[in-house]
């Protein structure tokens, strides 16, 4: 039962459905796995080049000495701290949120099952974010300090096993933070007030991340010392492997064993509970009718509008670039005179110091492209469809909808970033045309190009919001194709510019700002057509 | 009101509805019976626009759901079987929406809103979150939703299922209204009783074909609906 539960767990995340399934025929998935397999790899590329140098000069550091089993400790930190960013929230949804729960707990099936086939799908995530960590990290050692088989097979088999260590304290993260908003009432500002705070603390070691990994090298004896406190459990990975101590290995994995099997049992006992629990905080009623009229267009954009600021997964994962730009306009506000300080080192690339309005008009769109509010915005009607399908209300107003709510949270903030950024480099009047007409443009590209994809792979049959708005194809297509984009423009800055000087800045950011154009107006002209019909025929 | 002529819609080989002919004139309150799979959803989700098929036409008021399909939709009213609404908003704050999208004035939408959620007990519970609701508050909150903007014509797949004693008086109480003020009103149930009590008019579907369709008395002649529904349902070959 268990294993077909978590195939079906598993099938539900990758599995592309939409209207296929009407006549019959089911659309291939083929294409879906291919895809996702690019975006890992994609990840596991630049994570696993990152990682592999930040551990390769640790092993470097601490090869020969004795505190070479604080470079393991470091990997097991690392992993875990990786994987339970990147799960914990996904765990609130997943274990407690899902709506096929109901069904599932009212079948002959015991509830602890659900829940486990639900956390066997979470632990895959663990290893794949955790291996991001491992492999690099073990890449780097053994091409270090050369292979020792008992330190081989113990990395292999305490890497294994500890992942199951996030895995439990994620799971316990996600059910703390579910009965937590299952009491209150503003649930969406909770989860993202949390959220945030993660991406803060995320965000604030990324950014001193160096000056960290420089301090944890020349201070590593005091820090390994006291790591043995409050970080026991990484010691004990550390050791197993650096000292190849079988003892400490099982220990390790019995315990992790042990607190995976533990948070089973806690989190099996108030499953029924938990997802059984309803708001018990709302707004009573006066008595009286509210009727606030709108017009057609205002209605439906109120209801994306909605939509968007009711889901904290949505919000968080398809509009940080929104609060990331915002940031940004005000960091370059306070810190107008350091940044025009390093507009000298543009002449060591041979760019003029007067082009660099240009340049930072096209590195604010790479800002503005990640933004892709109305990549899912399709899926998300979901089984809702009905609704806008019965009404008297075209294809095209509700596509208009879904556009305009995208134009109006993000062309703001990038406006804002690009006056920011105009008063910084204290521009002329064609440096303040391209600081905001390019990111603008940017910003109805991405909406148009996210909204022409999710029309293209649309996923109506989800259980869980997390699918449609983390692991859709259109997602995924949409993150993918402006990144893939971005790449491409400053692969051609650099070849075209830069290197081979064939182009000169202006005419590369004309250039740029043409085909962006193009692609636009393309993704602009097949909404209203092609993309309304097959909007209707979903 | 609603003519259906000559319907025929099909998954893949599978055909789900077969030439269906029926027309519904105004006042008309008629019930839609079949077995489970034989096009009662299916069809009624043709007649509002939802599923597109395969042959025939489909008029409503006079206006083809095909090529008019928005002034169609704005004088009709759908409700499905399992109404999934949007859980994100309140009651109150779907019913307004409805109500902008069909342009119903804020005057008459508050008069409106207020008789029909009074009468069918979901006053409190308009300002609570959709997804708090049960499922019978929710084919409630359908139902006035439908209502609000006083359709010519309403669709209901299973409009029965879910509500509770007083509720479900409360709806056969207003579609003898809205039919006796000119409206129409087509339904599926498989509550023989009720289709037969209710409705001056009934549609019997088997395999997506029309077994029989008429005024009750005819239909069923000096047996009751249930034994009618039964001899055909064992005897037709289609």
């Amino acid at each position: 039962m268990l294993g077909k539960l978590i195939r079906l767990r598993l099938k539900g995340m990758f599995s592309r459905s939409a209207g296929g399934g009407k006549n019959g025929k089911r659309k291939g998935g083929k294409g879906m796995a291919i895809l996702l397999a690019v975006v890992f790899l994609y990840c596991a590329i630049v994570f696993g080049f990152l990682f592999y140098q930040m551990f390769g000069a640790m092993a470097e550091s601490l090869y020969g000495t004795p505190y070479d089993w604080y470079f393991f400790a470091m990997v097991g930190l690392f992993s875990f701290a990786l994987s339970f960013f990147f799960t914990a929230f996904t765990a609130k949804s997943e274990l407690f949120e899902a709506k096929d729960n109901e069904l599932l707990l009212s079948m002959p099936i015991k509830p602890r099952l659900i829940l486990m086939s639900r956390m066997a799908t979470l632990l895959l995530m663990e290893y794949l974010f955790a291996l991001l960590v491992l492999i690099p990290a073990g890449l780097a050692w053994f091409m270090t300090a050369g292979v020792q088989a008992a330190q081989l097979v113990l990395y292999i088999v305490c890497s294994l096993l500890f992942p199951l260590l996030s895995a439990a304290i994620a799971c316990l993260f996600g059910w703390l933070l579910a009965l937590l908003t299952s009491r209150v009432r503003n649930k969406t500002f909770i989860t993202m007030f949390f959220s945030l705070a993660f991406m803060g603390c995320y965000f604030y070691f990324y950014m001193n991340a160096q000056k960290y990994i420089t301090a944890l090298l020349e201070n590593h004896a005091a820090i390994a010392e006291g790591m043995r406190g409050w970080g026991a459990l990484f010691c004990l990975f550390g050791e197993s492997i650096a000292r190849a101590d079988f003892g400490k290995a099982a220990l390790l994995c019995v315990l992790s064993l042990a607190v995976f099997a533990g948070m089973t049992l806690l989190l099996g006992r108030g499953f029924l509970k938990t997802t059984s629990a309803g708001s018990r905080a709302y707004k009573k009623a006066n008595g009286r009718i509210e009727a606030r009229s709108a017009n057609v267009s205002s209605a439906l954009l109120r209801r994306e509008l909605k939509r968007f600021t009711s889901s904290a997964i949505y919000m968080l994962n398809c509009g940080l670039g929104l609060i990331l730009t915002v940031i940004a306009a005000v960091a370059l506000l306070i810190k107008q005179a350091d940044i025009r300080a390093l507009l000298p080192m543009l002449d060591t690339f041979g760019v003029s110091q007067q082009d660099a309005p240009l340049l930072i008009a096209v590195a604010l769109s790479f800002l503005a492209s990640m933004d892709i509010i109305t990549a899912p915005s399709v899926s998300l009607e979901g089984k809702t469809l009905w609704i806008l399908r019965s009404m008297p209300v075209s294809a095209r107003q509700i596509l208009a909808a879904k556009l305009k709510l995208h134009e109006l949270l993000c062309a703001i903030p990038t406006l804002f970033l690009s006056v920011a950024a105009a008063v910084t480099l204290r521009t002329d009047a064609l440096g303040w045309a391209a600081l905001v007409l390019i990111p603008q443009l940017f910003v109805l590209f991405s909406g148009a190009f996210g909204l022409m994809m999710n029309l293209l792979l649309p996923k109506l049959d989800w259980t869980s919001e997390a699918v449609a708005v983390k692991q859709s194809g259109s997602v995924l297509v949409t993150m993918l194709g402006l990144m893939v984009y971005t790449i491409l423009a400053c692969v051609g800055l650099f070849i075209l510019v830069i290197s081979q000087q064939l182009l000169s800045v202006q005419m590369y950011v004309l250039v740029f700002t043409a085909v962006s154009a193009v692609l636009c107006a393309l993704c602009l002209l097949w909404l209203p057509g092609r993309g309304a019909r097959r909007f209707d025929r979903l | 009101m609603l003519q259906i002529n000559n319907l025929t819609k099909r998954y893949g080989e599978k055909c789900a509805v077969d030439g269906l002919t029926l027309h519904i004139r105004p006042g008309e309150l008629c019930a839609f019976i079949g077995h489970n799979g034989a096009g009662k959803t299916t069809t009624l989700k043709a007649c509002c626009g939802i599923l597109d098929f395969d042959e025939g036409e489909i008029l409503v008021d006079g206006h083809s759901i095909r090529t008019e399909p928005l002034v169609c939709k704005q004088i009709m009213a759908y409700i499905p079987d399992n109404p999934d609404l949007y859980e994100f908003l309140t009651g109150i704050a779907y019913l307004n929406f409805v109500c902008d999208v069909y342009k119903v004035g804020a005057a008459e939408r508050k008069e409106r809103i207020a008789h029909f959620s009074e009468l069918l007990e979901l006053g409190e519970a308009l300002y609570q979150p959709i997804s708090s609701y049960s499922h019978g508050m929710k084919q409630k909150l359908s139902l006035i939703a439908a209502l609000a903007h006083s359709p010519k014509l309403i669709l209901l797949d299973e409009p029965f299922v879910g509500l509770d004693p007083k509720a479900s008086h409360q709806l056969k109480q207003v579609m003898h209204e809205h039919c006796a003020a000119g409206g129409a009103i087509f339904f599926s149930t498989h509550v023989l009783e009720v289709a037969e009590k209710l409705c001056d008019r009934v549609a019997i579907i088997k395999g997506g074909k029309l077994v029989t369709a008429g005024a009750m008395e005819e239909v069923r002649g000096n047996a009751s609906l249930e034994e009618v529904f039964l001899e055909l349902e064992d005897g037709y070959a289609g």
